[in-house]
């Protein structure tokens, strides 16, 4: 590993970190979720992935369904809270769920109030942890291409992620980094809403898409996946040549 | 709405499919956005103002009574004349009465959003006063027989050459008068400042209540809302009863962001405090020179007061900046009379619902994807996002939730407590979408998700999931 | 309209004190914003005052003495007209002013309005082509660029509004940084007259197609006479 820039390295160093998947990364980009297990094993730690972990509940939560999103954010503490070792999620609006949401949403169940409280405290975004907890920017990642980053709302508003994924982008060696006009316009996914308002969600999609092309990038990079399969599903049916890649995946290539 | 589909999602579409409306609010919105950065930017110490505005407001809504008696009694020492209007149907006939008891035949209006909530104007013409909307942004939806689209900028949504194509065809105006902004702006000043001279009442909003002083702040650019409360002798102000600030000093922190956050400028062109009516003097200094004899200040509640002590009184925090909506990607896409109602955009998603319940409104929470940036423009800081979820949270409980999303996140979250079952319904996806996909993608989907391929191919599920994997190598 | 203030305010008062205000807490006035307001010497509150103006297409015409801001104004009012819409005498704040208009042939328009409805009307009319409105003023803002007027007996609203250009006289000592000194300044300037404006350059509007088009309604032009006393 690089030297760290920034000075942000935590005295208190971890040594074992325990992964939260997603259920999207699970189920529909594993490879990303491996991704991340070789970032951190590369920065010395030991990652541990607690079986039986599904969803953080989020959708159901955006969805005004709130009696399930406690069944699962009651589940994904229980999963969680079985080791004291810090948690990593590669993805702003799961991040925004356990660390914002999930605590908010318990606050009046007295068997999980405080244990929501006790996880959110001690989970992080991907690039979050990275950056501010183990003071890492450089971590020896290249991509030869046009790349163009596309900041994630929960992410970026949630969690307030902006200096930490732009600070590992620019890291990226080799890479030709493109402004994204309107970049911190919503890409339009928003859960549901892109089923249930899908033409409104179209929309916008379609002005990301067309920002992303204007940027002249052969790839699109985010932290979160939900986007990412809302771009990249919108650059396929166009026929784009664009890829859509989470920033996971280039900083941890090759393996 | 009598001309928009009552359907929000027919209101949508309708808006989606209308390029010229688009383009107009993309190109208004951006440049409102991109002044308010100017504005808010070069305000000194612009975070701590935006918390000490947030402050004030939040102090005074939670001392709502005391402030407004307050209010009442300063006006009333000034010799103003303060009515209270629980509902949209009462403000319209205090109104109607007090016309009545002035004899007033004619009004000039300036901009009031609560106004247009209470549907003053079609009221007062029953009644047989004739109102003259003096806006010019007003006027033009006054002759258009159209609604608002903004809550700042009334017709954010129209063209230049719709507007010369109106005042052609529904004022006689010439070629001349309509040849280019300048003279469209003078032919309706012409026309209004006749009006002007004639009114027997004004009638404006109120941007805020100064509890200590009675007094009422009026913010204007183009001169209207002074020319309203000052030629007639009667003006009647209509206020919604959230509107107050506790001093002339909280006023002013009031106005170092409103500007700045609506259009960018520092302050709107008129500041115009209020306090009282004209003054008749002791012999020595004889009477103030202008002004309306009489004044009379309308609180409307109309459902505010049922949103204290609730999670959703923050939302009466608003100052009507309409920033949330210059910024909202949702709003920028459908414009203002996709949602149906006065007050459109982040804070009408949240305020409509709020005042006048869910069993009408319970779409517009939903037409949103809580991207947060109305929550980071707004100069108090109010937090829409919450406010949605909250609203998205009573709106299943009361049932107006679509059965398929409802059943679905219920069974999903069967799955989802149960990881061994969770496992086999992933294996059961897996299997299913790697059938149906070619080259790893899905260009239909069945029932609901094909909202989802309308316009976006799908992929297929990974052939083994990330935890199936993780299991594999471990062992 | 007794009735709909008691039911009102009951239902305020049992809501706010039932009910748990979000975020929660006890939300105190906070007072006085702990924000540093830098001491400007008179040199930079004109400057400041002056480009603020200029800005929004202000012309300000900075006179040494009360003689220069006579010959000042009544060169830019005898250019628009033999009339204008004033202020009286005392409260136009410059020695020898309205009596040197007089001189020139201009005549000085009250700005009393009848109370009776038709003598109100009859009197507009005769207004409606007065050229010039001439003001003094109470307070400058620098901060914004901003004039402060106050109403009173002999000091109408309508010299600051009907006329298409606005005249102001303004004094360097009336200069005030920001508003919130200004009503530092002026303790109950709520007790001097019924309307405080602050006007911040001329009239205009933007809600065709956001295009900026100025004197709409009020005064297309301002101009502020700025005496160094």
């Amino acid at each position: 590993m690089s030297v760290p820039v920034g000075a942000a390295a935590s005295s208190a160093r971890p040594g074992r970190v325990q992964l939260m998947v997603t259920c999207l990364v699970d189920s529909l980009a594993p490879h990303v979720g491996f991704a991340v297990v070789r970032l951190l094993e590369r920065a010395g730690l030991e990652v541990e992935v607690p079986p039986g972990q599904t969803c953080c509940g989020q959708p159901a939560f955006n969805a005004g369904c709130w009696d399930d999103a406690r069944a699962m954010a009651r589940h994904t503490i229980d999963v969680f809270s079985r080791s004291d070792a810090p948690v990593v999620v590669p993805s702003g609006s799961c991040g925004d769920m356990v660390i914002h949401q999930a605590a908010q949403l318990l606050a009046s169940d007295p068997d999980y109030a405080d244990r929501a409280r006790a996880l959110a405290s001690r989970t992080y975004e991907l690039t979050a942890f990275l950056v501010d907890v183990l003071g890492i920017t450089d971590v020896g990642a290249r991509h030869n291409g046009r790349l163009t980053y596309h900041p994630a709302c929960h992410g970026l508003r949630g969690l307030g992620l902006s200096a930490q994924p732009h600070a590992l982008v620019d890291g990226i060696r080799d890479a030709q980094l493109c402004p994204l006009p309107e970049a911190d316009t919503c890409c339009g996914f928003g859960g549901l809403f892109a089923l249930k308002m899908a033409d409104i969600s179209s929309s916008l999609l379609a002005r990301k898409i067309g920002n992303i092309e204007a940027s002249g990038a052969e790839t699109v990079v985010a932290t979160d996946i939900s986007c990412l399969l809302h771009i990249g599903g919108g650059l396929k049916r166009k026929g784009s040549a664009v890829q859509v890649r989470h920033l996971a995946e280039i900083l941890a290539a090759p393996e | 709405m009598t001309t928009a589909p009552a359907n929000f999602y027919k209101r949508v579409d309708r808006a989606l499919k209308d390029p010229a409306m688009r383009a107009a609010m993309m190109r208004a919105t951006t440049r409102l956005v991109s002044s308010r950065a100017v504005g808010i930017g070069g305000l000194p110490q612009a975070d701590q103002i935006r918390d000490h505005a947030r402050a004030i407001r939040a102090h005074t809504i939670t001392r709502l009574d005391y402030y407004l008696a307050q209010f009442e009694e300063a006006v009333r020492t000034r010799g103003g004349h303060v009515h209270w209007a629980a509902t949209a149907s009462d403000a319209v006939s205090i109104v109607a009465d007090i016309a009545r008891h002035y004899g007033a035949k004619m009004a000039v209006k300036s901009k009031s959003m609560v106004s247009e909530e209470i549907e003053l104007n079609a009221a007062l013409a029953a009644a047989g006063v004739e109102v003259l909307e003096t806006d010019l942004g007003e006027f033009v939806v006054q002759i258009d027989g159209d609604h608002p689209s903004h809550i700042v900028a009334p017709i954010i949504h129209k063209s230049r050459r719709d507007i010369a194509r109106l005042f052609q065809e529904k004022l006689q105006a010439s070629d001349a008068d309509v040849a280019d902004v300048p003279q469209m702006t003078a032919f309706a000043r012409r026309l209004l400042r006749e009006g002007f001279l004639k009114a027997d009442m004004g009638i404006s909003g109120g941007n805020f209540g100064v509890a200590e002083t009675g007094s009422l702040c009026i913010c204007t650019n183009e001169g209207n809302g002074r020319l309203t409360t000052t030629l007639p002798r009667v003006h009647v102000a209509l206020m919604g009863i959230e509107r107050i600030v506790p001093t002339l000093a909280d006023l002013g922190i009031m106005l170092q962001v409103l500007g700045r956050s609506a259009t960018g400028q520092k302050l709107t062109v008129y500041s115009n405090i209020i306090t009282g009516p004209r003054r008749q003097g002791a012999e020595t200094e004889g009477d103030e020179s202008d002004g309306p004899d009489h004044l009379h200040i309308v609180l409307v509640d109309n459902g505010r007061s049922r949103l204290l002590g609730t999670d959703l009184a923050e939302v009466l925090y608003c100052i009507r900046c309409g920033a949330c909506l210059n910024t909202c990607p949702v709003y920028q896409e459908v414009g203002g009379h996709a949602y149906g109602s006065v007050y459109p955009g982040p804070v009408g998603a949240v305020l409509t619902p709020g005042l006048h319940g869910l069993a009408k409104w319970h779409d517009l929470p939903h037409a949103s994807s809580l991207c947060g940036a109305c929550r980071e423009i707004c100069p108090v800081r109010i937090d829409i996002p919450r406010m949605l979820l909250t609203l998205r949270d009573q709106a299943t409980e009361r049932g107006y939730s679509p059965a398929w999303i409802t059943s679905g996140l219920w069974f999903f979250r069967q799955l989802a407590v149960r990881p061994a079952l969770f496992r086999r319904a992933q294996a059961l996806a897996s299997f299913a979408t790697r059938r149906i996909a070619k080259n790893g993608w899905i260009e239909r989907m069945p029932g609901h998700f094909g909202r989802w391929t309308r316009t976006r191919d799908f992929p297929a599920f990974a052939p083994a999931t990330f935890m199936t994997q993780w299991e594999r190598r471990r062992r | 309209m007794s009735d709909d203030r008691f039911n009102i305010m009951a239902a305020v008062a049992q809501r706010l004190r039932a009910g748990v205000m979000p975020p929660a807490g006890r939300h105190e006035h906070p007072g006085v914003p702990a924000v540093s307001a830098p001491s400007l010497s008179q040199d930079e509150l004109i400057a400041h005052f002056t480009a603020e103006a200029e800005a929004l297409t202000v012309v300000v015409h900075r006179v040494a003495d009360d003689a220069l801001a006579v010959s000042k104004v009544r060169d830019e009012i005898g250019r628009r007209g033999p009339r204008v819409l004033a202020w009286d005498d005392k409260w136009l704040n410059c020695q020898g002013l309205p009596d040197a208009l007089r001189t020139s042939g201009i005549t000085l328009e009250s700005c009393w309005l009848p109370r009776d409805a038709a003598e109100r009307r009859q009197r507009l009319a005769e207004l409606d082509d007065v050229a010039v409105g001439l003001t003094g003023a109470v307070a400058g803002l620098a901060d914004t660029g901003s004039l402060a007027l106050v109403s009173g007996p002999g000091r109408g609203r309508i010299a600051s509004l009907l006329p298409p250009l606005h005249i102001a006289v303004l004094r360097v000592s009336q200069l005030h940084a920001t508003y919130a000194a200004f009503l530092a300044a002026h303790p109950g300037i709520e007790d001097v007259g019924s309307n405080l404006v602050l006007v911040t350059g001329p009239s205009r509007t933007a809600d065709i197609e956001m295009t900026l088009t100025r004197g709409v309604h009020g005064p297309g032009e301002v101009h502020v006479v700025l005496i160094d006393a």
